[in-house]
């Protein structure tokens, strides 16, 4: 069949560029690879021209690639799948970003588009590893770009790879494609609503950027396993898991801050598998940095030090697997959808653990170690110690997040003890609880240590007594500094746990002991500051974590669960508050619905705030516009898609606030019965009728032809109008309803009158002339009135939370800027 | 003779093996230890996968139950309370039990394909503390639409 209206040509071009892609970087690959294992020089250096030309036209066809769906997707071309499932004519041109990382094909190529930018610059930066640190990144974008191939093996369940252009005929089956212009009907299915915010336009390119750079140390490792050069290959490494340790930080925080501002989950983080997933690979990212730098200074870890850095990345594409595989399917709320690719994803996976291990331990002998081992009073030593905690702590959290894997695993056993399914564990019921009851003593730990090790020196063997004097002073203030803080602040909050108490104490510990650092020993020296910077924020953020996460409690209470005998205040957090009304809730305050408002597919609805203290004097007032996004459904009603949050920020504490509408919890599907709705009476003038929530007073009856829609005067028509006043029972405000009957050949008709902000129709279908009255009849489309279901919930000191994050990302980035300049200056006066 | 010694194993040897560990081994067999005992500990706080059946018999412990909402029973009157939301689910056996959970009733609750939920059974309900659902994906759904407007 000839299709109509087609673009055929983007789609031939598009999986040419993605075929070149894949086949280009297995060229640069292999190229660099020889010329890293060349002894000649001559050789090494045509083989390096090769890899870069291979790069080259790598990075030349993914930006291709990008741009034509870029293309593809501003020009609406729904004959392509994933411009159909991505894309609607009515979605604004800011979000067609947000639409290109939606569906997996457009992440991966986000992903790719970083690697390119980051293999380009090791092109021109790298120098002499340039070679061995390319390959590794090649090799990675041909895994990448396989993904993206779609070559079908033998039927459509096994492919490699899923092509970005694929046809939407050939993806979907349907009675449309039977008619040739089948274009004209297709309109697109547009970006999920709950995506349609400015944090899905900044958040995917930040955390990808975040997931791409964990490559860069990798690669790095990999070079100085394959070039036997242990020493050397950690001084570029270490600046780049700076980096990667920065971005990749910042990328994991937006997530949270988008969830905490902007979703209705009332919190900044879950610990669900897919936030788990990259929180891992930062952990251990971040134990790579200590040990990297305890490398340096005193040649101890290195072997720790290729460990983290290998594992680092290969714990991203764990994470890839398990949030685009489909395994955690339905542990988690947000992995990908299936795309078919599982054995794909473990291939690689499988590639990237072999290989660089292979490599590890085929020349780990030759990895050089100090003859004497680290003293206790060494900063070194307790470094490896914190290293190992943060890898401790991410064993706890994959453990439990790869549950469906071990599932998994055990499925695939069961032959052995006769088939069917022998495993059936299931993630715990309360899994922020979980995690929470074993993550916060890895906080205590790494507590201590960060705010102790920081005042140990390297390389110390032995303790004197000046050594010795300096440390119980420093440690003194530190301790005294943090008791002195935590008494008043725990009081204040109400907190009793000691648990608690001490979580705070250990933040607050390594807080001041770091500021003392900064303001005693290096004396407020920024070059050397990066550390304790990023320490001070770790503590801080502890020290929020407990109270936004301890204090955080919903002030929206009034009803309690009658049927469920549930202790926990923190699940009773919904009150209905109708429209005008002023309700008390808890703590003092009250709250007010006062209006709403309509705004493209959202709607607002204004809260106003007011809290009282006990002599009735307002101290705070406040109003937030908590909205939501909905479809308009053919028959007029909504459809409810996703509520989103407003939240009051104050310095101490926020009170997020969110409203749902009465008409959310309604099945827009279900038909209206009419018939019921109607209410007739028979009024004479002066009568009064009655709904749920107001009263009509049938005043009399107008003779004036009306201007109405409905209705357009013709030469002999009997009109007739009864005017009624429409009073709330509740407020003073009064609307004149004007059902409508006229007589037109001997014909009766009526006209309906609505009263939209009400709810209320009247109509007049019968003039009762013997009983000289007449049938009115009332439909009352919202007998109980429009009213929300508001959460409010206050999230005490999570301002700490931001501020301790903001200084740890700065931190690193304070670390890399200073192991930039120092390699700059040092090959600028010497070129080892 | 001095081969056989060799392998004989003294006190001293031993002693001296251990002073011979250095003391990030140590640290590193601790950790190792502490993640076993923290892993075993973990296992028992898992949930498990089962059944109203299963759920009904021990009553004691958390489970997690996949099923399907049975129309129509979906009750959620925020008037009355607004914390309140029950159903009746036939589990995957086809044994079908009122769920009641403290939460507010979930958006496109009614088109669910199937619902996950964790808790516990007391008396008669399934006491629910977390609920998914799976929904239809779009795509399918609008895949339905176009032929329908296609075989209009």
């Amino acid at each position: 069949m000839n299709y109509i209206g087609e673009h055929l040509w983007a789609g031939a071009l598009g999986h040419g560029l993605v075929v070149s892609a894949f086949a280009s970087s297995i060229l640069s690959a292999l190229a660099y690879s020889f010329g890293t294992n060349s002894k000649i020089d001559q050789n090494a250096k045509s083989w390096r021209n090769i890899g870069r030309a291979g790069f080259w036209i790598h990075g030349i066809s993914v930006l291709g690639v990008i741009g034509l769906l870029f293309f593809i997707m501003i020009q609406r071309y729904y004959e392509y799948e994933y411009v159909w499932g991505h894309t609607s004519d009515d979605l604004p041109f800011q979000y067609i970003f947000s639409a290109f990382w939606e569906g997996q094909e457009g992440s991966f190529l986000l992903w790719m588009f970083w690697n390119v930018v980051l293999g380009g610059i090791l092109l021109f930066t790298a120098k002499r590893w340039e070679m061995p640190v390319l390959a590794s990144i090649a090799i990675v974008q041909a895994f990448l770009s396989s993904m993206l191939l779609g070559f079908y093996i033998s039927d459509a369940d096994s492919r490699i790879g899923s092509n970005p252009f694929a046809l939407l005929r050939n993806v979907h089956e349907a009675p449309i494609f039977n008619t040739p212009n089948y274009l004209q009907t297709v309109k697109g299915t547009g970006l999920n609503p709950l995506l349609q915010n400015y944090w899905m336009t900044i958040h995917p390119p930040t955390l990808f950027l975040g997931f791409a750079s964990t490559v860069v140390p990798f690669a790095y490792a990999v070079a100085g396993l394959w070039t036997r050069e242990h020493h050397a290959w950690m001084k570029p490494a270490l600046a780049w898991a700076l980096f990667s340790g920065a971005i990749l930080g910042t990328g994991i925080l937006m997530g949270g801050a988008w969830a905490y501002e902007a979703l209705s989950f009332g919190g900044y983080w879950a610990w669900d598998p897919v936030e788990n997933a990259s929180l891992v690979p930062w952990l251990i990212m971040i134990a790579g940095i200590h040990t990297a730098l305890a490398a340096k200074n005193t040649a101890h870890s290195i072997k720790s030090t290729y460990l983290f850095f290998l594992s680092s990345f290969v714990l991203i594409v764990y994470s890839t697997f398990l949030t685009r595989s489909g395994v955690l399917g339905e542990t988690s709320v947000h992995a990908f959808t299936e795309m078919g690719l599982e054995w794909q994803l473990v291939a690689f996976l499988a590639v990237l653990c072999i290989w660089p291990l292979w490599m590890y331990f085929s020349r780990s002998r030759g990895i050089p170690k100090p003859d004497k081992e680290e003293s206790a009073y060494s900063r070194e030593f307790w470094m490896f110690v914190g290293a190992l905690v943060l890898l401790f702590s991410s064993v706890l959290i994959t453990f439990t997040t790869s549950i469906p894997v071990w599932n998994k695993i055990a499925d695939g056993f069961s032959w052995l003890f006769g088939g069917g399914d022998i495993t059936n564990i299931a993630p715990p019921e309360d899994e922020i609880a979980h995690h929470n009851r074993f993550q916060l003593w890895i906080g205590v730990l790494i507590g201590l240590l960060s705010g102790a090790s920081i005042m140990l020196r390297y390389k110390v063997q032995d303790v004197n007594t000046n050594y010795k004097k300096f440390l119980l002073s420093h440690f003194g203030i530190a301790m005294g500094a943090a008791t002195i803080i935590t008494i008043p602040a725990m009081l204040w909050g109400g907190i009793i746990a000691w648990q608690y108490w001490l979580l705070t104490w250990t933040g607050l510990f390594t807080a001041v002991s770091n500021l003392d650092y900064i303001i005693s020993v290096i004396r407020g020296k920024v070059k050397v500051a990066s550390g304790p910077v990023a320490h001070i924020g770790f503590g801080l953020l502890m020290v929020g974590v407990i109270f936004s996460g301890v204090l955080k409690r919903p002030i929206s209470v009034g009803f309690n669960s009658i049927e469920v005998n549930d202790l926990n205040p923190q699940s009773n957090k919904n009150v209905l508050v109708a429209k005008g009304d002023n309700i008390a809730i808890g703590e003092g305050y009250s709250v007010e619905y006062t209006r709403d408002w309509p705004s493209g597919n959202m709607q607002y609805f204004e809260l106003k705030f007011t809290k009282k203290d006990s002599s009735g004097k307002i101290v705070d007032q406040f109003t937030t516009t908590p909205n939501v996004i909905r479809d308009s459904l053919p028959s007029g009603k909504y459809k409810f898609r996703a509520a989103n949050p407003n939240t009051r920020h104050y310095l101490h504490k926020d009170v997020f606030t969110l409203a749902v509408p009465n008409w959310a919890f309604d099945d827009p599907e279900k038909p209206k019965d009419e018939a019921q709705k109607w209410v007739a009476h028979k009024m004479s003038q002066g009568d009064t009728i009655y709904t749920k929530r107001h009263y009509a007073v049938f005043t009399h009856i107008g003779n004036e032809i009306p201007k109405m829609a409905g209705y357009t005067y013709s030469e002999g028509d009997i009109p007739v109008t009864a005017i009624l006043e429409v009073h709330e029972l509740k407020s003073d405000k009064m609307w004149i309803a004007k059902p409508f009957f006229y007589i037109r050949e001997s014909i009766v008709n009526n006209v309906p009158f609505e009263i939209k902000e009400l709810g209320l129709s009247f109509r007049l279908p019968q003039i009762l002339a013997e009983e000289k009255k007449m049938l009115i009849e009332v439909l009352d489309s919202n007998p109980d009135g429009e009213y929300v279901v508001v959460q409010a919930l206050v999230f005490p000191g999570i301002n700490w939370v931001w501020l301790g994050s903001i200084m740890m990302m700065i931190g690193l980035l304070m670390g890399m800027w200073e192991k930039i300049k120092g390699r700059r200056n040092k090959e600028n006066s010497e070129e080892i | 003779m001095r081969f056989i010694s060799k392998s004989h194993c003294t006190y001293s040897d031993i002693k001296q093996t251990v002073s011979y560990m250095k003391k990030t081994h140590i640290i590193a067999l601790i950790v190792i230890a502490a993640a076993v005992g923290i892993l075993i500990t973990m296992l028992g706080n898992f949930s498990t996968y089962s059944n109203f059946t299963e759920a009904a018999k021990t009553t004691g412990r958390t489970h997690t139950v996949i099923g399907h909402y049975v129309p129509g029973t979906a009750q959620y009157d925020p008037k009355v309370n607004a914390n309140s939301f029950s159903f009746v689910m036939k589990d995957e056996n086809g044994v079908e039990r009122k769920v009641i959970s403290n939460t507010e009733k979930p958006q496109d609750f009614e088109r669910s394909e199937q619902i996950q939920i964790k808790g516990h059974i007391e008396g008669n309900a399934f006491i629910a503390t977390s609920m998914q659902l799976k929904c239809p994906s779009k795509y399918q759904d609008q895949a339905i639409q176009n032929s329908k407007q296609a075989s209009r």
